[in-house]
Parts: structure tokens; sequence; C-alpha cells
């Protein structure tokens, strides 16, 4: 149980903190959005991203897949997200 | 004016979609109602609540109507939720 | 597999209730008065009555401030609009100083003269309070308000999926059947309001979005002040010439402004530099005029009326953000509207009120004894006593004190919102010294005799009772009577409710245990 709300909510702050930033990022770098658009847009998604989370981390089976699938995804964004931000600076 | 009209036809769709479903009939008119009748039913009850949204939404527009109508279903469904209380009480009287 | 994740749904979605239930509880009750805070700002101010138009107010206003803060760096003001009669007026002082509240701000009516109201700080507070609490912090406070919306967010999400029944028996739902009845009053309101409940809490954190999740902005940009210059169009103030020109007349320009936005009514105009050749004035539109709540904007030199190109932003997402928050505050709401979200608020409040009740009903029966429960669900039973009549009286009382305190005093508003927490805390100490079920009686008796005494107070101490108001045909009053009498009926219901309830307990202790066993 301390497992699964260690990931429903510190973990799951961080790892959507990680993909909101990785996702405003794409938006204007990628997609070319204008920067304000997209740094909304992906704050607007967090709070579905989060929600759906912490539900997901108490509906799964096992918490220790749980885990490895965040920490799994949390380094691909962080690494993304550090790719992006050498590549291009921000405003 | 708009809204009290609307809220009583959502209130009737509400009963209508009531009234399709086997447990609440006898509640309502005392009987059970035939298939045929139950489907018309059901069919009335969305029309109805669709009804609604076209008024809203000619009325005061898309967006707003949109609004307004969302809150004229949760008061419709209020009430008729309390109509179904007060008839499923009588019998026991 | 099925049944786990419902068990541990449900686990989460009571234990997340109850933990953050109380400050919603409050969140919700101050949020849906905050609907009518216009109105209540009124009533707190009954001195004032009829109405004004915006064009006139807007040049009694500068002819005010060209009086007390010629030289100011900025002025701000606030238009009468519909619900409102009053100009408000606010100003940053040219010497860089940050005056104190009342030394730099003022209430003025149409031909910009002071008016000597009493002061209160009215409806504003309940709507700071649903978000900025109170006597702490304001950016704890919005933390705190934040987790407990997320939380309510995922609780609702919860609950949707583990009972998707619900949608099918939804016209089982009863009234006042019995042990149920508490389980029933927790679905009615959440169930039917659904939609308000998912919208509200979902716009609740999109209003605070940048507080809560601010890295969307920070992968963007190195600096906050960078994006709000970009959405915003907040420029830097021009330096002062030192080259005197009077500020063109406003009415005009607002008409001018107005037209540029399809008619919609101008709410709010901020000037720098006034009195200056560098003057700008900067019109936002009416927050009632549109869904949306980051208004248009249009701006104009203030030395020679020249249209200055307005910076708007644009964009898909800052349009649907702006939108929601917009959705949240129903600033645009007509009067039916508005008493369909307050009604909605209410329906918000007392679901979250008879979740918290429903978490002792429902463990009471499985206490191994009930006449001496342990500590957790004491703690919580008498929480619940402090959150919910405390806070009704809290409320009732912020009322009367506006009428009962002298119109003089010092810092009058303060005491007045002194008064509502003292009120709250005297309830919630009276909760923990008698016994629970008494308290409940007690204090939900206590909540609605003092809303009873605001309609009665408040004849009592203006001109503006019931019956005067019913002759003048003044509805803001008559509906706030009605609205305290409302709610005066709900709570006595209620503290009548209770006794009888306990009235029976005690005469069939027996009997009660063994239909349970065979229920069961």
């Amino acid at each position: 149980m301390a497992a699964r709300l260690l990931a429903a909510i510190p973990a799951n702050y961080l790892l959507t903190s990680l993909a909101t930033a990785t996702l405003a990022r794409l938006l204007w770098r990628g997609l070319g959005v204008d920067p304000a658009n997209a740094s909304v847009a992906a704050m607007l998604a967090s709070f579905v991203m989060f929600s759906v989370l912490a539900l997901v981390a108490f509906g799964v089976r096992s918490a220790l897949k749980l885990w490895l699938w965040m920490i799994g995804s949390g380094a691909v964004l962080g690494a993304g997200l550090w790719l992006s931000l050498t590549s291009g600076g921000r405003l | 004016m708009i809204h009290t009209l609307a809220i009583a036809l959502a209130c009737a769709a509400f009963l209508m979609l009531a009234l399709s479903m086997k447990r609440h009939q006898r509640d309502l008119v005392g009987r059970t109602v035939p298939e045929a009748r139950a489907r018309l039913a059901r069919i009335a009850g969305w029309l109805l609540i669709a009804l609604c949204w076209a008024l809203e939404g000619w009325m005061l527009g898309p967006a707003l109507g949109t609004i307004v109508w969302i809150g004229e279903v949760s008061m419709g469904a209020w009430l008729a939720i309390a109509i179904i209380n007060w008839r499923a009480d009588r019998p026991a009287r | 597999m099925k049944d786990s994740l419902r068990q541990s749904m449900a686990l989460f979605h009571t234990w997340s209730g109850l933990l953050l239930g109380w400050l919603l509880f409050a969140m919700f009750a101050t949020g849906t008065a905050a609907y009518f805070q216009d109105e209540i700002t009124r009533w707190m101010q009954p001195e004032v009555t009829g109405s004004a138009d915006p064009e006139a107010s807007a040049q009694g206003a500068v002819r005010y401030l060209n009086k007390v803060a010629p030289d100011a760096i900025s002025w701000y003001i606030t238009l009468p609009n519909g619900r409102s009669a009053t100009t408000q007026v606010y100003w940053q002082p040219g010497d860089g100083t940050r005056g104190k509240r009342g030394e730099t701000s003022a209430v003025l009516d149409q031909a910009g003269r002071a008016i000597t109201v009493r002061e209160t700080s009215g409806g504003f507070f309940l709507y700071r309070f649903h978000f900025d609490l109170h006597y702490m912090p304001v950016l704890w406070a919005r933390y705190l308000v934040g987790i407990a919306a997320m939380f309510m967010l995922t609780a609702i999400l919860s609950g949707i999926v583990t009972h998707k029944k619900i949608f099918a028996d939804f016209f089982m739902l009863r009234f006042g059947k019995g042990q149920r009845s508490w389980l029933d009053a927790h679905n009615v309101t959440a169930v039917i309001a659904l939609p308000f409940h998912l919208m509200i809490t979902f716009t609740g954190l999109v209003t605070l979005a940048s507080m809560y999740m601010p890295w969307g902005i920070a992968a963007n940009y190195a600096s906050p002040s960078v994006f709000q210059e970009q959405v915003f169009g907040r420029e830097p103030a021009a330096e002062r010439s030192g080259r005197a020109q009077p500020l063109v007349d406003l009415a005009p320009l607002m008409r001018a402004a107005s037209a540029g936005w399809g008619g919609k009514q101008v709410g709010y105009i901020s000037v720098t530099n006034p009195g200056d050749a560098t003057a700008r004035v900067l019109f936002t539109r009416s927050p009632g005029a549109a869904i949306a709540a980051r208004g248009e904007t249009a701006a104009f030199a203030g030395a020679t009326g020249k249209d200055l190109a307005a910076h708007t932003a644009s964009g898909a997402a800052l349009a649907t953000e702006s939108v929601m928050i917009g959705l949240h505050t129903g600033r645009f709401a007509q009067w039916g509207l508005r008493w369909l979200y307050f009604l909605s608020g209410i329906g918000g409040t007392v679901m979250v009120g008879s979740g918290l009740v429903l978490w002792t009903v429902k463990r009471r029966a499985r206490l191994p004894d009930p006449a001496r429960p342990h500590f957790g669900f004491r703690l919580v039973e008498r929480l619940n006593i402090a959150a919910i009549p405390g806070l009704a009286t809290g409320i009732a009382v912020y009322f009367l004190a506006n009428r009962l305190l002298p119109a003089d005093l010092a810092q009058r508003p303060d005491r007045e919102i002194d008064s509502l927490f003292l009120a709250w805390l005297a309830v919630g100490l009276w909760g923990m010294v008698r016994p629970a079920g008494r308290a409940w009686t007690e204090t939900l008796a206590l909540a609605g005799a003092c809303f009873a005494a605001v309609p009665v107070v408040n004849a009592l101490t203006t001109s503006r009772g019931f019956a005067a108001s019913i002759t003048n045909g003044d509805w803001l009053f008559i509906a706030f009577d009605l609205v305290m009498i409302a709610l005066a009926a709900c709570f006595l219901h209620a503290a009548g409710k209770v006794a009888q309830h306990r009235a029976k307990k005690a005469a069939a202790p027996l009997r009660r245990t063994s239909r349970k066993a065979v229920s069961q």
C-alpha cells in the first residue's frame, strides 16, 4: 500500500511534471505551436494525466511493475527533455 | 421563463426514461408497460433531452446554450427523482 | 482482480475524501456563496442604492483620482455593472510606496464622490476564502486548496470507475429512507450534478494551474515574466516625461473600445502615468459580457486619445484556458444561470458534507462498543460538527456582525471576519465538550437560529427590511432574506431529524440491533 501511495502521489507528480515539460517543448520545438500556447496546452493536459495516473497506481495488479514502468517512462521523458533543452534554449 | 420550460421538459424526459425501465413502471403508473410502449418512452425521453439542448442552443447560441442545458438537465433530474420518490411512497399508505 | 480494483478504489475514495473533506466542504460552501459575491456585498452595504451608469462613473472616477492622486504611477478603476452600483478605484502612489489599505483605494458613486458606507469585505471575503483561506500565508493556502481539488478530481473519477452501477440505479435513489439515507444523499447529489462537479473541480485547478504545474511554462521560458508579458501584454510602464497634459475624456474612448468588441461593455480601466504626456489608458472587457475570463483589451494614448494597437494573446490553448476559468467563476452568468450555479454549488456542498457524515455512520454500526467509540472515530465526529454546523454558523454570524458592529469601528472589515471565525471556533469547542449526538442537534439548531436571525436583525437595523423590500420591489434584499430563511429551515429541520433519530435509538436499542441482524 505504501508503495502505491508513493507512486500515486509524489512519484506521479514528478512524472507528470516531466511529461508536461516535455510536451510543452515538443509542441513548441517539434510541432511549431507558439510557445505560450504550447505551455498552456501541456499545463491543461497535466491535470488529466495526474488524475489518471493516480487511479492507475491503485488499479494495477503489481506494484513492482508499476514502479518499473514509471521509472522507465520517467527516464525516457527526462532524456528527451534534456536533449531538447540542450539543443535549443528557453525564452 | 425559458429556464422553467426547459427544466420541465428535462424532468418529463427523465420520467419517460424511468417509465421505460421495468422496475419503476409499477411505482409510476401502477402497472407494467408493454415492451413496445417502453421503447417508445425511452426514445421520447432521449428526444426530449435533445430537444432541450436544441432549444437552448437556438436561444442562446451553442456555447452558452450547452452550459445552461447541463444545468437545466441536472435540475430536471432532481425534480424527476423527487416525483418518483413521492409516487413510490404512495401505495404504502 | 475486478474486486480488488474496486476495493482499492473504494479505499482511496473513502480516505482521501475524509482527509480533505473538511477543507473541501469549506471551499464548496464559500465558493457557492461567492457566485453571489456582488449581491452579498450590496446587502452588506445597505446604504448604497440604485444603479450607476458605467460611462458617467468612469468620468466621475477620473475627477476623483485627479484630485486625490494626480501624480500616481497608475490608476485602476473597476466600473459598476448590472450587479454592482459602485466604482472601486485603487492607485499606486507616485512615491513608489505601497500604501495601507484604505489609503490608496476608495469606493465611489457615479459622480465620483467617495461614499462613506460601512466598511466591509462583503462577498469578496467569501470569494477569497474559497481559495486563499485566512490567517495563513496565501501561498500555502493555495497549495492546500490545490491538493484538495486534485484529490477531489481523482475521487470523482474513482467514484465513476467503481460505481458504474449508480447510473443504472439512477432512479432507485431515495430520500430519507432510514440507514441508507446518508448514502443516498451522497449519491443523489454526486450523480445528478456530476457534470457540474467534474467541470468545477477541473476548471478550479486550471484557475491556479501555473502555480500547481509551472513546468510547462518553465520548459519554454527561462522566466515566467516573459510568458506573462506575451500573454497579458503587460508592458513596463514608460517613464514619466514630465510634460503635464490632461487626460482626454474617457467616455468616447470607452464607446470606441466597446464597438471594437462587438458591443461588449468595458469592465476595468487602468491608466498609467495619468496627467502626463506619456499617459496610457487600457480598457478591459467586462467579465459579465462573455464566457472567457480573460477579457479583450484596448489601449489608447491618454493625452491624445489615439488608438494604440493593444496586444491580445490568442491561440486555441489560451482560449480554452480562458473559457475554463470563465466557466469556473461564472461571472458571465445571467440571473437564471447564476441560480443554477448556486444550486449546483449547494448540491456539491451537500455531497461533501453527507460524505463526511457517511464515514461515521458506516463505522458506527461496526464499532465494538457503540457507547464508547475509539479516539479516531470521536475525532472525526467532532471535526464534522466543527466543519458543517460550525462553518454555517460562522457565515450567518458574519452577516449578523455586519449589521450589529458599530459603523465607525476601527478596522471594521477585519472585525467582521474575526467574528466569523470566533463563532466557528466556539461551535467547534462546543462540539468537543458535549456528547456527540446532543452536540449535533444543538449546533445544527444554532446554525438555523443564526440564519433565521439575519432577516430579523436586518429589518431592525436598516430601513430595508423584508416588508419594505416587498413594497419597493427590492429583489436583491427579498432574495437574500428568503435564502436566509430557507437555510434556517434546512438546518432546523436537520436538527429536528437528528433529535428524532436519537430519541428512537434511545427507545429501542434492542429492536434496532435485532433488525439489523436479520437484514444482514
